[in-house]
């Protein structure tokens, strides 16, 4: 992942977004965090190619490489899909284990709710 | 106050776009030539024109620049200039004043560009002492960022043209760009730029276009070469770091225009006796063509690049290349994959 330099706009708006990595990898609060709604951000492009993705921020001029199992998470992340469904979406996709596929799903949305890449749209699907 | 008042103008046709650049600075007008005679009546213009207009100014105080209370800083340190032989980097400060970015090069000048309206002004404080390299490097740079917004995107590669297939070579310096380019001229290639061609999409489909300059190269890479270790006195010429040398001055009929874009090489040195090529993953050669620490400032124009820089590796072959010690046999290597895409 490349070091950028960002603004403070867009610092204090990660910060306002961030569910911790700690937070969410502590298995008490997978219980809570199922039911969340992960959003691409709408300045965040992403390009498909040959099963990976990159991604371009364009508050930051950051980029970041997908592999196959964060491309499979990230597709899911349409504001239409739980944690909980996105989890099993890419365990079936994949054709791995649930137990495999849950610390990936939990680093990867910790990982990019912390960049910025989702929106604070984290909310309870109806 | 020595800003003058009436510079003279010199019009010119980058690829369909007008370019006008000004200056009444006898420094900034012989800096500028050797690169601009390249589009000297290059054909009729679209509409578009751009302006570049450079003038010398005894100092900050004497810059019409006023920043407005909205501006913000994007970038504060080092940069490298654009340009093969301008590795070193230079101290600046980056901002963002609404339609303008504004390049604070403290001692040495600033640059005032505004892509919405398509213009640029430079004032240098001491065009004199400052290599022409350098300032060739800043007018490049303004370049690069008022042609942006014409969906013509400057990348850092070597670029050739062979039989209407375009070739691009992307890396950092020392890892064998300019001794590959040199390698495959001597076989029929055609030359479009050194450092910094111009990927244009029409929004159906990519072309590479020329961007001639002078071509940097070091001693080890003139040792390869006996047209350039045996060139007449006076063709090579000492740079700020690489010595250099016009193209038709040594491979005559060897200029391209434009082209498809059918292969990227991304080249290392290995020191083994023989090249070879190695497939390389497209989402790790659309992450090596981003630039590291993209500037930001048009979101636009930025979403534009990346989209023109995902069809184009999406639309070319990428392959690692190994580079060995066979420099002369390249075109072996390369040509017939070349041929088959």
């Amino acid at each position: 992942m490349r070091q950028p330099f960002s603004t403070p706009d867009h610092e204090a708006e990660v910060a306002a977004m961030t569910i911790q990595r700690e937070e969410l990898s502590q298995g008490e609060d997978w219980g809570r965090l199922r039911e969340l709604v992960p959003v691409i951000h709408p300045k965040v492009q992403g390009v498909a190619l040959e099963g990976e993705t990159v991604l371009f921020d364009l508050r930051t001029g950051r980029s970041y490489r997908l592999n196959r199992v964060g491309t499979a998470i990230w597709e899911q992340c349409s504001g239409t899909a739980t944690l909980e469904e996105i989890h099993r979406s890419v365990c079936a996709h994949l054709n791995l284990s649930l137990e495999r596929v849950h610390d990936h799903v939990l680093s990867f949305v910790a990982q990019w709710s912390h960049e910025g890449l989702l929106t604070h749209g984290f909310s309870a699907k109806q | 106050m020595t800003i003058a008042v009436r510079p003279l103008e010199y019009r010119f046709s980058f690829h369909g776009v007008g370019l006008r650049y000004l200056t009444s600075s006898p420094t900034l007008r012989a800096s500028m030539a050797e690169w601009l005679k390249h589009f000297r009546g290059d054909g009729p213009t679209e509409g578009v024109s751009l302006t570049i207009h450079f003038e010398e100014a005894p100092g900050r105080d004497a810059v019409p620049l006023a920043l407005s209370p909205a501006a913000r800083r994007l970038f504060s340190g080092t940069k490298p200039v654009m340009g093969s032989a301008m590795r070193a980097l230079w101290q600046c400060d980056i901002l963002q004043d609404g339609s303008h970015l504004v390049v604070d090069i403290h001692d040495q000048g600033l640059l005032d560009i505004d892509g919405a309206q398509g213009t640029a002004r430079g004032y240098f404080y001491h065009p004199a002492a400052m290599h022409q390299d350098r300032l060739e490097g800043f007018f490049h740079y303004a370049l690069a960022e008022l042609l942006k917004r014409n969906n013509m995107f400057t990348l850092h590669a070597t670029a050739l043209e062979y039989h209407g297939r375009g070739l691009l070579i992307l890396g950092n310096t020392g890892c064998g760009k300019t001794t590959t380019l040199l390698s495959l001229l001597r076989s029929g290639y055609r030359y479009l730029s050194d450092d910094h061609p111009v990927l244009w999409d029409s929004g159906t489909r990519l072309e590479l276009r020329a961007a001639p300059m002078k071509i940097d190269v070091t001693e080890q890479t003139i040792g390869f070469f006996p047209e350039l270790r045996d060139a007449m006195s006076g063709l090579l010429r000492q740079g700020a770091y690489k010595k250099s040398f016009q193209l038709e001055d040594i491979y005559s009929d060897s200029a391209g225009r434009s082209c498809e874009p059918t292969m990227i090489l991304f080249p290392h040195v290995t020191h083994m006796p023989h090249s070879c090529l190695e497939p390389l993953p497209k989402s790790r050669a659309l992450e090596l063509f981003m630039p590291e620490q993209s500037l930001v400032y048009d979101e636009e124009a930025a979403a534009r690049e990346f989209q023109a820089l995902s069809k184009l590796v999406q639309q070319a072959a990428c392959y690692r290349l190994h580079f060995g010690q066979d420099v002369l046999d390249l075109p072996q290597l390369i040509t017939p994959l070349l041929e088959r895409h």
